[in-house]
């Protein structure tokens, strides 16, 4: 840690593009509050392992309400995964609708259905 | 009698059920109530009066349709939505520019809940851009006031509901919480606000933001509204990969039967760690009455550590960000809205599209995040960074388990400050962080927690601003039905409702009639 960050660098892979006197400004906000971050270094986790916690509520539940392990995301259960329509997923297919168009006509730029983009090949 | 706007969500059902009144009456009253208050108050970001008439009109054809008063809860009740709840045919904007245009493609699982109760809709609220910030001043498009003191923030980011409630706009409203956007407005605006356990209310169709932390709940005007508003929308949902399957107690009627033998032999942790520096002293003073009170009340309260709370904020702005990063990837000015075309020079490729859509379309905070999350993830600082934060977010899980294994409820302030300044924050990210320091953790660690006003600041003042205290009360893991009744409890003694209202005399609107007739015109233009 401790280390600082190269805005242009990060500028790029977030697609973000910042104007010279910008980046001064960002640059002096962003270490501030990384300064602060380098501070989970001094946090003891050597004993920790793996980064996500699957919860067990039974001990913690304890005298309050009896409950069952639960982990924290969800296990689909058999018979669930067959009766889910593959097709859809048991989606609304409007959720996958990709012709945003037909709400927005004017734009994104789109024919027949398909967005149109600025050329990726030369 | 009390306007209707003033009344409880079970208030005004009591008065259905009985047929006293309709829902045109009530919605009615909102709606000249929002045509008056909100271009003051800016808790709207849209409102829809003809639509909410019409949802009226649909409640009071079902309810007269049932004799017995049979009827959901909600029927005819109007709410508010923050702006980030996917609703058909209406625009979500997340208070975004690049979202300034984007209408619901369909209706989150929320609203879909919402509408089988024959809720009516008023409009969506204001919020700060994607739910990043605690002041709702993030948003693109206005700035809400705490409906407290208008010179003040409502606290974020679900500020346009909990003003809202608070200056009577809507009966309640639907929020979300990723790090305390319910609990921290809700006590800035002396509302009851709650943020379930992770996973029971579905995030189905709701704009994410940090997908581990986000969760949706209700902001209401008392803990039994809080109840009602929960009830109707918790529930496992096979769309949403993170759902719980659980038991749905029936959280109104448990609410309703709470009385003060409750309290009695219940161990109340009170954490050092909330206790310390940049608590403000009379929201120190507030939270130590209510301790005394649980005392009386034959409560056991015990002093807790919660050691690792220090590094609360920091692991949170790691793994926010990092999620934000990769949830706002999808916002690339081709499949949602905003797209950034330079008109003079109509050459740039694919990628200088993506850059410029996104450029011009975030915000500052939002970008500001974008960048800690990309930085965060990036090759060389994965481990240092979200690796690390993670394995912290297992030291404050282990600490909450190792605190309910002592105590039943943990209790405390829920922000360390009553509402600040406009303004007063924004010259200083951090400065802004570090106000959910006490609301944060929960999130972490997937617990419910919820805000209840229970008292004023400066009331031995004459000059000093008067402004809500909130308390939180902290559950473990889907024990939100013993945490509603204790919360109705601390409500009832306390009786904050009965003694405090914001300031919102009919003077201070008729002051600037010419403006505020103006804008409210502008506003009932907004569809």
């Amino acid at each position: 840690m401790g280390k600082n960050i190269d805005i242009v660098n990060v500028m790029k892979l977030a697609k973000l593009n910042f104007e010279e006197a910008e980046i001064a400004g960002f640059d002096a906000e962003l270490n501030k509050i990384l300064d602060y971050i380098n501070m989970l270094s001094a946090a003891n986790t050597s004993k920790l392992e793996g980064l996500h916690e699957d919860l067990d509520y039974d001990a913690v539940v304890g005298h309050m309400s009896k409950t069952q392990s639960i982990p924290l995301l969800r296990q689909d259960a058999e018979e669930e995964k067959e009766a889910d329509v593959c097709a859809t997923g048991g989606f609304d297919f409007n959720v996958v609708k990709n012709d945003a168009p037909e709400f927005e006509p004017d734009e994104p730029d789109s024919d027949r259905g398909y967005f149109i983009v600025p050329a990726v090949i030369e | 009698m009390q306007p209707l706007y003033e009344l409880t969500i079970h208030e005004l059902n009591g008065l259905l059920k009985k047929k006293e009144i309709k829902s045109v009456d009530i919605t009615k009253s909102y709606i000249d109530r929002i045509k008056k208050i909100d271009p003051v108050i800016n808790s709207y970001l849209s409102i829809d009066p003809e639509r909410a008439m019409d949802d009226a009109k649909m409640a009071d054809t079902v309810i007269e349709k049932t004799s017995d008063g049979d009827f959901p809860e909600l029927t005819g009740i109007p709410l508010s939505i923050k702006d980030i709840y996917l609703m058909k045919d209406t625009k979500t904007t997340c208070a975004s520019k690049i979202l300034e245009n984007f209408n619901s493609p369909y209706d989150s699982t929320v609203i879909k809940k919402l509408k089988e109760n024959n809720f009516v809709f008023l409009g969506k609220t204001n919020m700060d851009e994607f739910a990043m910030g605690s002041s709702t001043e993030n948003s693109a498009f206005k700035i809400t006031k705490n409906p407290w003191d208008t010179s003040r923030v409502p606290g974020g980011s679900s500020g346009g509901s909990a003003a809202g409630v608070s200056a009577g706009l809507c009966a309640g409203s639907f929020g979300t919480d990723t790090g305390g956007s319910i609990r921290q407005p809700a006590s800035l605006c002396g509302v009851v606000g709650l943020k379930p356990t992770y996973g029971i209310i579905s995030r189905y169709g709701i704009i994410a933001f940090s997908s581990s932390l986000d969760q949706a709940g209700p902001i209401a005007k008392d803990v039994l509204d809080c109840a009602i508003l929960l009830k109707s929308v918790a529930g496992y949902d096979k769309n949403d990969h993170t759902s719980r399957k659980f038991e749905i107690k029936d959280y109104p009627e448990l609410v309703r039967k709470a009385g003060k033998s409750i309290i009695k032999g219940l161990k109340i942790g009170f954490p050092v760690e909330f206790f310390s520096e940049g608590l403000e002293k009379d929201v120190y003073k507030k939270i130590m009455d209510v301790k005394e009170l649980f005392k009386d009340l034959g409560a056991q309260t015990i002093d807790i550590s919660l050691p690792d709370t220090s590094y609360s904020i920091a692991a949170y702005y790691v793994i926010a960000t990092s999620e934000a990063s990769s949830n706002l990837e999808r916002y690339d000015g081709i499949r949602y809205g905003y797209r950034f075309i330079d008109d003079k020079n109509k050459t740039g490729d694919l990628n200088e599209l993506f850059v410029n859509s996104r450029t011009k379309g975030f915000g500052k905070e939002v970008k500001r995040r974008i960048m800690l999350g990309t930085f965060a993830l990036s090759a060389g600082y994965y481990d240092a960074y979200y690796k690390k934060a993670s394995l912290v977010r297992k030291l404050i899980i282990k600490n909450y388990k190792d605190a309910f294994n002592k105590v039943d409820m943990i209790a405390g302030p829920t922000s360390p400050t009553a509402a600040f300044l406009i303004g007063e924050k924004m010259i200083d990210p951090l400065s802004m962080y570090l106000s959910d320091i006490y609301t944060i953790s929960i999130n972490l660690a997937y617990l419910p927690a919820m805000s209840i006003p229970v008292g004023i600041t400066g009331e031995n003042s004459s000059s000093a601003s008067k402004l809500p205290v909130g308390m939180q009360i902290i559950a473990p893991w889907l024990a939100e039905d013993k945490m509603l009744c204790v919360a109705k409890v601390i409500e009832d003694t306390v009786g904050f409702a009965e003694k405090y209202k914001p300031p919102l005399h009919e003077s201070f609107f008729d002051e600037g009639k010419g403006r505020t007739a103006d804008m409210a015109d502008r506003s009932a233009n907004i569809k």
